[in-house]
């Protein structure tokens, strides 16, 4: 087990897992958990009244950050196939 | 420990709500205290102390913050229990930080934040919002100095006991009331605060403009330009005829001069320009043979290899 800094959601206060990890939201680097980001997404469609970044306040582009979720994941996954004895690090990459 | 085990933790707002619990509890703040029933996780009790250099300097509000199952999606409700001049009591207030607007909550904000939002709201004028009061220093000044002395009554007994022992609290911390610069804070006038100005960033596009001049010169042939050349002087002479006298006439004989000087030289150019051209045309038609030539060696050398394999085979 690798000894890292258990990061908690500053949000629902839950430990941040590796697909949390990932989800990188907004640019100023404020990050939250998946549940929360859904919880604040799904308010803003049915409200339309959020949607925004809880630091800065800038509208979360949905596509961007789906984009990025999922390169991040195909990034996982070839991690993994390639070295299948030693255990990946992850190397997110900010796009 | 106990009384935690009751809540349910499986619940993402409960558990938020303790963690700010806990917080508060360790970093104590020495301008409020707050404080949730223990059956309701979600009802608080509140003690705020009035801001400093102003009227309500001194004064312990009381008040009640009921927070929403959604929360920190959605925004609590205020509300105030101690006469204040600013705020009615027992009344929803609205604010941006309160239910009334949730298109300005923001889910990073607490409890915490919006305790010390609302002691930097004091100060400020009502406005005529909801809940908002917008009473003289003097009766804000009596009012605090009252507030001091007996909590608001509120609710069941519960809240009450909560509602005691915050205000006990909050009279050992508060320092009293300062009676004796009465007359100097008077004079002084209320400085509002600076409001946040949002910046929007706009992305200006400039476009850049080309120029693009063409010019095209044309040759002239010399046929036509005697016929120009007389009606020229034709124009001239009907515009001259109209005032007689010697000088116009010597002007007349001297521009006839120079006009008549640059006739001989334009044939000699228009002589030499055909011959120029064609060296150009005898040039292109010179590379055009050359490049058929080339053509039709590689032609036949096609059907040479071609007919070379073809007897090998």
């Amino acid at each position: 087990m690798t000894t890292q800094a258990k990061e908690k959601c500053p949000l629902c206060t839950e430990e941040m897992d590796l697909t949390d990890k990932q989800l990188k939201p907004c640019k100023c680097g404020y990050e939250i958990c998946l549940w929360c980001w859904h919880q604040i997404m799904e308010m803003d469609q049915k409200e339309e009244c959020g949607g925004r970044c809880p630091a800065c306040r800038s509208i979360y582009n949905k596509d961007r950050i789906m984009g990025t979720s999922i390169s991040n994941q195909m990034n996982f996954v070839l991690t993994n196939q390639t070295f299948k004895k030693n255990k990946p690090s992850l190397k997110s990459r900010n796009q | 420990m106990e009384a935690t085990a009751k809540y349910n933790r499986g619940n993402p707002a409960v558990k938020r709500i303790l963690q700010e619990v806990k917080e508060m509890q360790s970093n104590p703040s020495p301008d409020f205290m707050a404080m949730p029933l223990e059956e309701d996780i979600f009802e608080w009790q509140f003690a705020i102390l009035g801001p400093r250099d102003s009227e309500f300097e001194g004064g312990i509000y009381h008040g009640r913050i009921q927070l929403p199952s959604d929360y920190p999606f959605k925004p609590p409700s205020f509300m105030l229990l101690t006469p204040s001049g600013r705020f009615e009591i027992q009344k929803k207030i609205c604010l941006s930080i309160s239910n009334y607007h949730p298109e300005h909550w923001q889910p990073s904000w607490s409890v915490r934040t919006a305790l010390v939002a609302l002691i930097a709201f004091m100060p400020t004028p009502g406005g005529g919002a909801l809940g908002s009061l917008d009473f003289k220093k003097e009766d804000r000044r009596a009012l605090a100095i009252k507030s001091r002395e007996t909590p608001p009554k509120f609710g069941s007994a519960e809240r009450q006991k909560v509602i005691d022992e915050i205000h006990e609290q909050m009279l050992s911390r508060a320092p009293p009331v300062p009676q004796l610069l009465t007359n100097e804070t008077n004079e002084e006038t209320n400085q509002l605060p600076a409001s946040d100005a949002s910046d929007e960033h706009a992305h200006k596009a400039v476009g850049g403009v080309n120029t693009a001049g063409s010019n095209s010169d044309s040759v002239n042939n010399d046929l036509p330009r005697p016929d120009s050349e007389s009606e020229i002087v034709q124009h001239i002479v009907e515009g001259r005829t109209e005032g007689v006298s010697n000088h116009s006439r010597a002007n007349l004989s001297r521009e006839n001069i120079p006009r008549v000087a640059p006739t001989p030289q334009n044939p000699v150019v228009a002589i030499q320009k055909p011959k120029h051209d064609r060296l150009l045309t005898l040039a292109a038609f010179g590379l055009t043979l050359a490049i058929m030539a080339l053509v039709i060696k590689k032609f036949f050398k096609i059907n040479g290899l071609a007919g070379y394999i073809e007897g090998k085979f």
